[in-house]
């Protein structure tokens, strides 16, 4: 009996469904969007966060849209950019936008994929079938100036992203960029982050008396 | 961006880019001359390229005299 595996299709399928990887190149694309045809190399030099919701005029989908839209002006303080995507026309976006512009008053200043061949939601893994196969689920892609993914978040279709958890793994990425270092669990801006652990005996015996704040050798925390 | 119709006109978004490349400019240039973020920038100068109202040498985008109807917007 033949095996899928001798057939290739499961290479094939994993292929098709690979899911993007950390610290590596994100997949490029031109996308059709409500701002006009946008590639992902436009955002070159600066910071973007791509996510996907599952579908225009839903209502926690909604709820997440004013929410972007309220921090974005302390992304681009930040020069990070925000593109939404769902597998919705163009036509549907955009009278999605100006509804919720009718009803709540928040304009949405951030363009939105319309992504109704899917090459972008396939390419970034954002359809989870266990879920929805017509749906994109709610992820978030942090790309960073030079085009790496440094960060991905997936949150299922029954439960709204936390806009403050977004702005603060901006920062914390930025922090450990600029200075260096890593930052612990729940770290805001303006506490103190983590040195680099040291990797030969030599320096963790060292690394007590470099005045730092210490739980131990490979516990070391320092002002930003 | 959408700066050109299908009418073949351009929005007000595209006549400020235009204006914005009246002199030679980078897309970081004329970000920071319009205030507008620098992705809508380059894909409202590729679009005015294809459009033929833009010419661009070396990374920097100029207008070109001779364009088709303008406004609309």
């Amino acid at each position: 009996m033949t095996t899928l595996a001798e057939t290739g299709l499961v290479a094939e399928t994993e292929v098709r469904t690979r899911l993007p990887r950390l610290g590596e190149p994100a997949p490029a694309f031109e996308a059709v969007t409500t701002h006009g045809t946008i590639r992902l190399a436009d955002y070159e030099g600066g910071w973007l966060i791509l996510f996907s919701h599952p579908a225009d005029f839903t209502p926690v989908c909604t709820t997440e849209f004013i929410g972007f839209a309220k921090i974005y002006p302390q992304l681009r303080e930040r020069h990070a950019e925000l593109l939404g995507l769902s597998i919705d026309s163009v036509y549907s976006h955009i009278a999605w936008v100006r509804n919720i512009e009718e009803k709540t008053g928040v304009v949405i200043p951030f363009p939105v994929i319309a992504d109704l061949d899917r090459k972008v939601a396939t390419a970034y893994g954002m359809v989870m079938p266990g879920e929805s196969t017509t749906e994109t689920s709610r992820c978030v892609f942090v790309i960073d100036p030079h085009g790496v993914l440094r960060a991905m978040i997936y949150y299922p279709l029954t439960t709204g992203r936390n806009m403050d958890e977004i702005l603060r793994l901006i920062d914390a990425l930025q922090a450990a960029d600029t200075h260096h270092v890593a930052t612990p669990a729940n770290w805001r801006p303006g506490e103190n982050v983590i040195v680099p652990t040291p990797t030969t005996t030599e320096q963790a015996a060292e690394r007590v008396a470099e005045g730092y704040e210490c739980v131990d050798w490979y516990l070391c925390t320092k002002k930003a | 961006m959408a700066c050109v119709t299908a009418e073949g006109t351009l929005t007000a978004s595209g006549q400020r880019l235009l204006t914005a490349v009246a002199q030679p400019a980078t897309a970081p240039e004329v970000a920071e001359v319009t205030g507008l973020p620098l992705y809508q920038v380059r894909s409202g100068l590729r679009e005015l390229t294809v459009a033929g109202l833009i010419a661009e040498t070396s990374g920097r985008y100029q207008r070109l005299d001779a364009g088709p109807s303008r406004g609309g917007s």
